[in-house]
């Protein structure tokens, strides 16, 4: 039971990266890969908070939310809007996420730091297995979180037209809504999550400058297995990601864990294209 | 003229031209292969090393990218090295130079940059093949190929080759020894059963290939389990050896793995007796001073180079006490000593071997190494003394140069100050 809830606590992390990925690709149909890169700097901001400066949480959670928040929308300004095109997005996030890495280099160095827990740092017993407190919190802030979002989408008028956007944008913005300020909201959105959440990434993550990469490419996994636009399939991609991950680590050996993740990405995308909880779009021409 | 004819004759010159491009291609051809020959062969020339009356020195370093620390550290180091030399003399009355490549700590990287150097027309005296061994392999059979000295740490048992690598001099001790401490010191606090944690990359390979058997040779069943340094989660790697019953748990690691597997233990609540090896006693969490990588450390030993030992400044070697004030000239010493020392040696054993040789023509440098007499006062920090030998081109070592002690925050690179 103690892999069950590694797995399920790492799968959180995977989970909240591809809702900041699905956020953004709904509202904008860009993808960002800069996403993990925004957490990473999240992370950084919370370690400095806490451990240099010694803030209370509250006030470390909302500087963090609001530094990778503005951060995310000049990504929005400099690398989404002046580009067209679905291909130049991915090379401009990439370039973005190169320049917050280095950033992060330059200004904290390429030492890892560790991230304190507001949990404690022992482990309890659930359900004969181990785990931190902090993991348990993380698991149910990314299941909250994805249902939060999830009922915002379908509930309110711009969660609907979010969802228009990503439908159509043009006839999104023949009805009236405003595209432009839409990916600015997104971007700001996907910057708020990752900056207020990375509190409790930290302590199961570290903070150091390979944590954007790290988390990129498995939470592109957890995003492709649970369905491109689903905001609830990131919960599940992730889970089942690192779930995977972790129970070919225990069983299979070292060497295994990435190639598992990829023959479940690779079944997902044969059995189901659109992923999980992806949903196949036919339109009436 | 015909209009074929006059074709014909554009096309298939006269026949003295056709002898002249022939000769000149057949003396193009001759230089090419030449050429070939030479820069394809892994056997050092006498071509010397620079020729503008200068001791050049050319360091790779991962200056960018994940092993950025440990790159900077090297790269201080040696500058330090180049310091202490030119104070006292240069070698050969020659003043030292130094200039720092970065390989960004990928084998592309450092093949690319060393690439430049050798093509730039200035043929350095020695050349410092990378900090890793995966820079290593990459950069030594070129530096090799290029006839010139090669000194430094990557510590890859397959560059210990002096067939095939005649160049390449290693300031790491083969893995072999620093094993048979583990070894020793497993069976000393008696215990019957241990778990052994390595990376799967060439490092962990290395490390295991020597570690496993070691334990094993006293008499200890091992239980062996690898990990990828990508990994996210090393919960599920731990459980697998905690579900082996071992009373002890030897790891090795670099960076953030270190901590990423000392939390995860943590998580287990696995309370056995751990002990990191070299790789892990250089890494940030071991020396890291705030209280959460304090805790993760109980229970925790690492293995150190014995230079690493704090000592006394009255206790402390001339050699020992000119590298740290030429360090402390360059900047802190916040990182292991382990971090630096390798690279000083590597600049220091490069000078010693000029003066043993009388010349700093590679070859004569290359066998002067393998024939190194220790002087009186050795000028450098990490072994007490480098023995090579043509077979051999890593120091043989002994096991009085490490030891397993429990990790402190440093002063100035060394662990075990008392606290005042």
């Amino acid at each position: 039971m103690t892999v069950i809830w590694s797995g399920l606590t790492v799968g959180a992390v995977y989970a909240l990266v591809a809702i900041g990925y699905n956020v953004v690709f709904l509202a904008t149909g860009a993808f960002n890969f800069a996403q993990a890169a925004l957490m990473m700097i999240g992370v950084f901001v919370a370690y400095w908070g806490l451990v240099t400066v010694h803030w209370p949480a509250v006030a470390v959670v909302l500087f963090a939310a609001l530094v990778v928040a503005a951060l995310a929308v000049l990504e929005e300004r400099l690398a989404i809007r002046p580009v067209r095109s679905v291909e130049g997005h991915l090379v401009t996030t990439v370039g973005w996420a190169t320049i917050l890495i280095g950033g992060v280099e330059v200004i904290w160095g390429p030492d890892d730091r560790t991230v304190p827990s507001q949990f404690g740092e022992d482990s309890v017993s659930v359900f004969g297995g181990r785990v931190t407190p902090n993991g348990l919190f993380l698991i149910g802030l990314a299941i909250v979180l994805a249902a939060a979002i999830h009922l915002w989408l379908r509930r309110t008028m711009l969660g609907l037209s979010c969802l228009a956007t990503s439908e159509d944008a043009e006839a999104a913005h023949l009805a009236g809504v405003n595209v432009r300020l839409l990916s600015i909201l997104a971007f700001a959105a996907s910057g708020v999550i990752a900056g207020a959440v990375a509190i409790c990434v930290g302590p199961e993550t570290l903070a150091y400058q390979g944590l954007g990469s790290a988390l990129a490419l498995k939470g592109f996994a957890a995003m492709a297995v649970g369905g491109f636009g689903s905001i609830s399939g990131s919960v599940v991609g992730g889970m089942a990601c690192a779930l995977v991950e972790a129970l070919s680590a225990r069983y299979l050996g070292g060497n295994y864990p990435d190639v598992a993740v990829f023959v479940l990405l690779a079944f997902v995308l044969l059995v189901k294209p659109t992923g999980a909880l992806g949903v196949t779009r036919e339109r009436v021409v | 003229m015909p209009h074929e004819v006059s074709a014909y004759r554009r096309f298939m010159p006269s026949p003295r031209r056709r002898l002249s491009a022939a000769a000149v291609l057949l003396a193009a051809a001759s230089l090419g292969l030449t050429a070939c020959g030479s820069s394809g062969s892994n056997t050092a020339a006498d071509t010397g090393g620079s020729t503008n009356g200068t001791f050049d020195i050319v360091d790779l370093e991962p200056l960018s990218g994940p092993l950025a620390a440990y790159g900077q550290a090297g790269q201080q180091a040696a500058k330090a090295a180049v310091d202490v030399l030119n104070k006292s003399g240069g070698v050969l009355g020659q003043k030292v130079t130094i200039k720092v490549v970065d390989t960004a700590g990928t084998a592309t990287q450092a093949a690319t940059a060393l690439q430049q150097v050798l093509n730039s027309g200035n043929k350095p005296d020695l050349i410092m093949p990378g900090a890793t061994g995966i820079e290593g392999t990459a950069t030594v059979p070129l530096i090799c190929g290029a006839g010139i000295l090669s000194i430094g740490s990557p510590n890859v048992t397959s560059l210990n080759d002096p067939s095939k690598y005649p160049c390449f001099f290693s300031t790491a001790v083969p893995e072999k020894v620093p094993a048979g401490v583990l070894g020793e010191y497993a069976k000393a606090q008696g215990w019957s059963s241990v778990a052994v944690l390595t990376a799967t990359d060439a490092y962990g390979a290395s490390v295991a290939s020597e570690v496993i058997p070691a334990i094993k040779g006293q008499g200890i069943s091992v239980t062996a389990a690898t990990f990828d340094d990508t990994q996210n989660n090393f919960v599920p790697t731990l459980q697998r050896l905690k579900d082996s019953k071992a009373q002890a748990l030897v790891f090795n690691g670099q960076g953030p793995v270190v901590s990423l597997i000392l939390k995860a233990r943590q998580t287990l609540n696995w309370n056995v007796p751990v002990v990191g090896d070299l790789g892990v006693a250089a890494s940030p969490a071991v020396t890291a001073t705030d209280p959460t990588s304090r805790d993760l450390l109980a229970g925790v030993k690492v293995e150190i180079y014995h230079e690493m030992l704090y000592v006394p400044e009255a206790q402390q070697t001339p050699a020992f006490k000119a590298f740290q004030s030429a360090m402390l000239a360059q900047g802190k010493i916040d990182k292991p000593l382990i971090t630096y020392s390798g690279h000083y040696d590597a600049v220091m054993l490069a000078a010693t071997a000029a003066e043993q040789a009388k010349s700093t023509q590679a070859t004569a440098m290359e066998q002067a190494l393998e024939s190194l007499q220790v002087p009186a006062t050795p000028k450098w920090i990490q072994l007490s003394k480098y023995e090579y030998s043509a077979d051999n081109h890593f120091p043989a070592g002994s096991s009085g140069d490490f030891s397993i002690v429990d990790p402190t925050p440093l002063s100035n690179g060394q662990m075990g100050k008392p606290a005042s």
